[in-house]
């Protein structure tokens, strides 16, 4: 067998990672409950299996989601990952093949010129040796744009990288160091015995002319170690952890497990797999308009991944948005991480007693009408509604002033929520309702995914969109020119963004802002928000005012309470609600359609 | 037992050995607004966790200035955080996050 003491560091190095990345993902699977179990084992023979493997492929090597964002990032990402995954595979195949020491072990793929210096002269060894420095260029050219993204972030789409700890940078700089360390080894090898293909070869011949190559290639091969094994020692406390953890998350969102807000072993592999890439950063309100530091996604992720809870303070100014979570190219779950971070910050019992406030009577109806508690400061989307769902004959009851629990939930206490929750329910389902209509998209996502209801849930554009379609609506296209305002919960946390556009359209004429649909901002009076003053989220109301306003249209729409509220209170433009609009232009045809009745029994009568 | 009719509830004990002391101090510290409020009213009227459990801002703040304490931690647990106090507020106090602070002090 052969052996060099140079190989030791890189064996070191992967027997320690081996052993250490076993004993964590064992140990959180072992945590996660029976059923969870029961679906990772299940799930392994299924076809899951592969569309896990494909998506790992297309994530974990490719990095296609980090391509749609920037082609440069993502070929940066790209050539790192997948040229070096290239390179041990390629170079597991040549050495199977032309390894002469019957056990290959895993040193002989990775230092293989070192063992087999001299140049291979069969066709299938010239393209190997040819694919290989493909490769290692292909990975190079990775390092290289990942060196100069530090200073020029600008053609990579980024305003801010991530500001890294001391271990995150030993990783990143003996990750940088690895390739050009390789480079160097190979090319001295192949200065000193020739071999080689057109990239080390050449580099080779041309040191051998200025350098004593066969005395420095020793060394460079005990470098090329070292970085190596320094990397593997560093990778489970570096940012690095989250290579072998992505395809583990993968996998389990494959099987069904999903919502790491009750799951603590889950939430361990969210955290882990956080790359810390830093693409959360440009697009968080909190972070890049109200200038908080340490709020953003990827800040707080490795403020909780150390501590557990996490200290107070920076996290309770995210204003819960979701921008982070949908940009994020791994999927890590960054709400639901915040969310329970709270929580384990307020873990005291409500008072006793529970809601009794509730000791209401409510008619029965098809439909309950949930307005929300913020619709109260803004009741003309109320008073269309009612005037809306009278219009078309809707047999309705409602819910005024009831607190859907959100804000409760929002700020950590989950059990005073659950409460509120429970007590709701039962009215709702008391009402005997088929449907529930609400017109606040905070109460929309709260009733649709924390409340266990036996009947469907629709915001107000949604059920006024299908009135329009059973013709009980009667509108009338206007000449307004509207500018479409889309609500956090609604448009990025639920995904609903056309229902709206498709009910403006049958009032109005739409024009569209850059920032819509799920990359829409955030109006700043979110009630995610713990800590930030009103000044501060006032900066935030003002970008998006002043970016609404670009559109120059007769009304900014929204349709969400405290969105309306919010954004009215900066600018001069009027801000109405989805219903308002509707309402006025159901006058609109209403009037139209008299006028004509009107004359066409003048004319009768004539 | 008390011989001669009179007794104040032990929810409104005015305590002025504590009163402005801890709370109040402790609670203007972490939101400074709080010494804005003028008592208006309005987050009172905006309040829609009305009726038999009252959890009007107004009332909180009285009752921490005065020092009775036990009913100002009543109070902010009845406070469902939605906000609208904040959002009326013409003196621009952070009401909310009072009502979180105040939840934190007694609940620690």
């Amino acid at each position: 067998m052969e052996f060099d003491v140079f190989v030791l560091p890189f064996i070191l190095g992967l027997s320690f990672i081996c052993f250490n990345l076993v004993l964590r993902f064992s140990l959180w699977i072992l945590e996660m409950d029976s059923t969870a179990k029961e679906k990772i084992f299940r799930s392994l023979f299924s076809s899951k299996v592969f569309y896990a493997l494909g998506e790992t492929v297309m994530e974990c090597l490719i990095h296609r989601r980090i391509f749609r964002k920037n082609v440069l990032l993502g070929y940066m990402h790209m050539s790192l990952a997948l040229g070096w995954f290239l390179l041990i595979v390629t170079g597991n195949i040549e050495s199977s093949i032309f390894s002469v020491s019957e056990p290959n072990p895993p040193y002989i793929p990775i230092f293989f010129r070192y063992f087999h210096p001299y140049p291979e002269t069969t066709t299938l060894g010239v393209s190997f040796s040819f694919l290989m420095d493909l490769f290692l260029l292909f990975t190079l050219s990775g390092a290289v744009l990942a060196w100069t993204k530090r200073f020029f972030r600008r053609p990579y789409g980024m305003q801010q990288t991530t500001r890294l700890r001391l271990r995150d940078q030993l990783a990143l700089y003996s990750l940088w160091l690895i390739f050009p360390l390789r480079l160097l080894a190979e090319s001295f090898t192949s200065g000193t015995y020739g071999g080689g293909s057109f990239l080390t070869n050449t580099t080779g011949q041309a040191l051998a002319t200025i350098l004593p190559v066969d005395k420095l290639a020793y060394p460079a091969w005990w470098a090329y170690s070292s970085a190596l094994g320094m990397f593997f020692f560093m990778l489970p406390w570096s940012r690095y952890m989250h290579i072998p953890t992505e395809v583990f998350l993968i996998y389990l969102r494959h099987c069904g497990i999903r919502d790491c807000k009750h799951n603590h072993s889950l939430r361990k592999f969210h955290l882990n797999a956080c790359s810390r890439c830093g693409i959360c950063i440009d697009g968080c309100p909190s972070g890049s308009i109200a200038n908080v530091s340490g709020v953003q996604a990827v800040y707080m992720i490795k403020q909780v991944r150390q501590s557990s809870p996490s200290p107070n303070g920076s996290s309770d100014s995210c204003m819960l948005c979701g921008r982070c979570q949908s940009v994020c190219p791994v999927g890590v779950e960054t709400l639901n991480i915040r969310l329970s971070d709270r929580s384990a910050r307020h873990c005291f019992e409500p008072a006793a007693g529970g809601n009794q406030h509730l000791e209401v009577r409510i008619d029965k109806a098809d439909v309950f009408y949930f307005p929300g508690c913020l619709s109260s400061l803004t009741p003309g989307a109320v008073h269309s509604m009612r005037q809306l769902m009278d219009m078309a004959g809707v047999n309705y009851t409602e819910g005024t002033g009831l607190c859907c629990g959100k804000p409760t939930l929002q700020a950590g206490y989950s059990r005073q929520a659950q409460l509120l929750t429970e007590d709701n329910t039962r009215l709702i389902h008391q009402s005997g309702a088929r449907l529930v209509v609400t017109n606040c998209p905070i109460c929309y996502q709260m009733l649709s995914t924390e409340y266990r209801l036996k009947i469907p849930v629709m915001h107000h554009s949604q059920f006024l969109l299908e009135l329009v379609h059973e013709k009980r609506l009667l509108v009338k296209k206007t000449g307004a020119i509207l500018t479409y305002h889309d609500p956090c919960e609604l448009a990025r946390n639920m995904g609903i963004t056309e229902e709206p556009r498709e009910l403006l359209q049958c009032a109005g004429r739409i024009k569209e802002v850059a920032e819509n649909r799920e990359k829409a901002q955030c109006c700043g009076g979110s009630l995610g928000n713990l800590h930030l003053n009103p000044a501060e989220q006032s900066k935030i109301t003002r970008r998006l005012a002043e970016n609404l306003s670009q559109a120059n249209p007769d009304y900014i729409v929204t349709g969400c309470p405290l969105c309306k509220r919010t954004i009215a209170s900066h600018t001069q433009l009027p801000v109405r609600d989805i219903a308002e609009i509707v309402w006025e232009s159901t006058q609109t045809a209403l009037f139209q359609h008299n006028d004509y009745t009107l004359k066409a029994t003048v004319a009768e009568e004539v | 037992m008390n011989p001669w009719g009179f007794s104040i509830p032990a929810k409104r004990e005015v305590d002025n050995d504590t009163a402005r002391t801890l709370a109040w101090q402790h609670i203007l510290q972490s939101e400074p607004s709080l010494g804005n409020c003028i008592a208006c009213g309005q987050c009172a009227a905006t309040c829609t966790r009305q009726g038999k459990r009252f959890a009007g801002m107004r009332l909180l703040i009285l009752c921490l200035a005065r020092g009775e304490n036990q009913q100002a931690a009543e109070l902010a647990m009845e406070c469902q955080l939605c906000g609208k106090c904040s959002l009326v507020c013409p003196r621009g106090v952070h009401l909310r996050k009072l009502s979180l602070e105040v939840k934190k002090f007694f609940n620690p």
